[in-house]
């Protein structure tokens, strides 16, 4: 069944790009260290980025989501390169535009999972869509846990919550890395359709870095991380 | 979400780290206002305690003593000076009003002075209820004393002897109550006054028994003699003039209230200066205890602001959030330092009142309510800085990744 989700999401019916990379060198400490391959996301596909431990995952996904600045090469978001805004502009077009679901979760352990969740509208300026915040907790199951911090939770409950709260701001693309690390099969399947709707029904792209199978196998479109020229 | 509810958050998420910054800032708030509160009005409290005495005459000895004895009713006498004699040096125009006091009992720790009418003319006193003595053992009562020693209008009570309590009690000369004074913020306030007659009939029959209990004669008539005269001049020129010709007397000195309480409020500046600086001293630990407990929090601060930023929060909001975070300290200490202070001052203006006679006013005036928040506000801003500055700066990456 979730198969059929992610799957609905190679109809290449809307072609606006949402996400595209060309030429992305990636750096660490001002030394290059791997190569992103070139990437174009429409609206409502989805791409597998895949490649060792190391091998420069999740400084991809950082420089995608304007975090950490890749040492050369284009990056767009919705047409707009993130590399030519001051901080604070990337931060707005990123809390706006990108939902980033981190590995270790990140969420705010100060303030209840609910929250979490209306923060991410709220810190950039939207009402938080009190329905649609609803559909979301409903549909990654986390209805009873919405009272309790971050640190009451399991690890699968976060990474949930993590999810959900990528989601909120219903974005341009969603950038998930691992996002089912630390889930079973069945709340791993109800993450992955969930991703899918949310991608399909809001227009969005989705990238997700993993090399969890259960993942790989649900998205066409794979692309592996290069060894810097 | 607002930064006040999400700074509101962050404390009590990190209560234990802020409790020491609170509490910090609480004790040197409380230690600047009771300064400020002991600066503005121990000059005042002194001024309303000798109320309009302008001129003490006593025996030859300290000045200050005489007024701290006489004027403000807080010391022992130094000993007595002959009534006629005194009587005459005030017997002239520059002097308004002047009564002899005579002081050796007292009702449960208030004194009971034997004096004249004259004596609220003084100190400008009016009745409250009923009106002056006009016969031995009547007595006159203070506002103050009236509410503390529960004494109404015809009722009778038994003096002591000495000027604290526990003294032998005169049983055999019962006062009666016929005045309370309305309060005038003086030392009258305080006590029970009476004729001087009955002072001096009260000591001579005391004096007789002790006599006869030693097996001795009883003592021959003395002249009249009082502890001390208190005198409302007509003229500020007079203090110039009055004083030193008493001082030039054999058996006389003179004190000026005024003067006293001026010069031993320049002997206390460096005390109050002293206190003043402890007071800035406690306050500048607890800006830099407030400081360091946010400082230390400022690893967990910038990961909270950090992650804000990746949602997109602009560096404004970080800042509001930081500066929210640590006003909200500031006002707790704020609150907490002037309850403290109205807690504790009253307790310290009881002492005072007790111990010295002076009646202090221990409220934080608006003023210093205003100061106060002023100076509270300005450390907070000043230190929230830090951490929104390194927030904004942070590299949001190496809060990120693992």
């Amino acid at each position: 069944m979730q198969a059929s989700s992610v799957t609905s999401l190679r109809d290449d019916t809307f072609s606006a790009v949402r996400l595209s990379a060309r030429d992305v060198i990636l750096q660490r400490d001002g030394k290059p260290i791997a190569r992103l391959p070139d990437i174009s996301l429409s609206a409502r596909q989805a791409i597998a980025l895949t490649g060792a431990s190391g091998s420069g995952k999740t400084t991809a996904l950082l420089a995608l989501a304007g975090i950490h600045p890749p040492r050369s090469g284009d990056v767009r978001i919705d047409g707009v390169d993130p590399w030519t805004f001051t901080a604070a502009q990337r931060d707005r077009l990123r809390g706006r535009s990108i939902g980033m679901v981190f590995q270790t979760f990140h969420l705010i352990d100060a303030v209840s999972v609910e929250t979490n969740l209306m923060l991410a509208a709220s810190v950039v300026g939207l009402r938080p869509n009190l329905a649609y915040i609803s559909s979301v907790i409903d549909a990654l199951d986390i209805a009873a846990i919405r009272r309790r911090r971050p640190d009451q939770l399991s690890q699968g409950q976060a990474q949930r919550v993590a999810v959900a709260r990528a989601l909120v701001n219903c974005p341009a693309v969603v950038i998930a890395d691992e996002p089912t690390s630390a889930l079973d099969d069945g709340n791993a399947r109800s993450l992955l359709r969930l991703l899918a709707d949310v991608v399909r029904s809001s227009d969005a792209a989705l990238l997700v870095a993993t090399h969890d199978h259960r993942v790989l196998d649900q998205i066409e479109h794979h692309c592996a991380m290069a060894a810097a020229p | 979400m607002t930064a006040l509810p999400l700074a509101w958050a962050f404390l009590r998420r990190r209560w234990g780290q802020a409790l020491p910054a609170l509490l910090a800032g609480a004790l040197g708030i409380a230690a600047v206002e009771l300064v400020l509160i002991a600066e503005r009005e121990l000059p005042k409290a002194a001024e309303r305690a000798f109320g309009g005495v302008d001129l003490v005459i006593g025996p030859k000895g300290s000045a200050l003593d005489l007024v701290l004895c006489c004027a403000l009713q807080v010391s022992e006498p130094r000993g007595l000076i002959p009534l006629e004699p005194a009587l005459a040096l005030v017997k002239q125009p520059l002097v308004r009003a002047a009564a002899p006091i005579a002081l050796g009992d007292n009702f449960r720790g208030r004194r009971i002075i034997g004096t004249t009418p004259e004596l609220l003319s003084v100190y400008g006193a009016k009745f409250a209820q009923g009106g002056p003595w006009s016969a031995p053992l009547q007595a006159v009562v203070g506002a103050e004393a009236a509410h503390a020693l529960d004494l109404e209008l015809g009722q009778k009570f038994v003096g002591a002897h000495g000027l604290g309590a526990g003294g032998e009690e005169h049983t055999e000369f019962p006062y009666t109550v016929t005045g309370i004074l309305a309060p005038t913020g003086s030392a009258l306030d305080r006590v029970v006054l009476t004729s001087i007659e009955s002072v001096w009939l009260i000591h001579q029959h005391h004096e007789a028994e002790e006599a006869t209990t030693r097996g001795e004669a009883a003592p021959a008539d003395a002249p009249p003699a009082a502890t001390a005269i208190l005198a409302a001049l007509r003229s500020p020129v007079a203090l110039a003039s009055m004083p030193r010709q008493i001082d030039a007397t054999e058996r006389f000195s003179a004190a000026v209230p005024a003067f006293e309480m001026a010069r031993l409020s320049r002997a206390a500046r460096p005390i109050i200066s002293t206190i003043m600086a402890i007071g800035l001293l406690f306050a500048a630990l607890a800006a830099a205890t407030a400081a360091a407990a946010l400082a230390a929090t400022v690893s967990a601060r910038v990961r909270d602001l950090a992650l804000l930023r990746m949602l997109g929060a602009h560096p404004w909001e970080l800042a509001a959030i930081a500066m929210a975070e640590s006003v909200m300290l500031a006002l707790g200490s704020l609150v907490l330092g002037l309850a403290g202070v109205l807690i504790v001052a009253p307790f310290a203006a009881d002492i005072l009142a007790e111990r010295d006679g002076l009646l202090l006013r221990v409220l934080p005036t608006g003023w210093d309510l205003a100061w106060l928040l002023g100076g509270a506000l300005t450390v907070a801003v000043a230190i929230a800085m830090i951490p929104a500055i390194r927030a904004a700066r942070a590299a949001i990456e190496r809060v990120l990744t693992p």
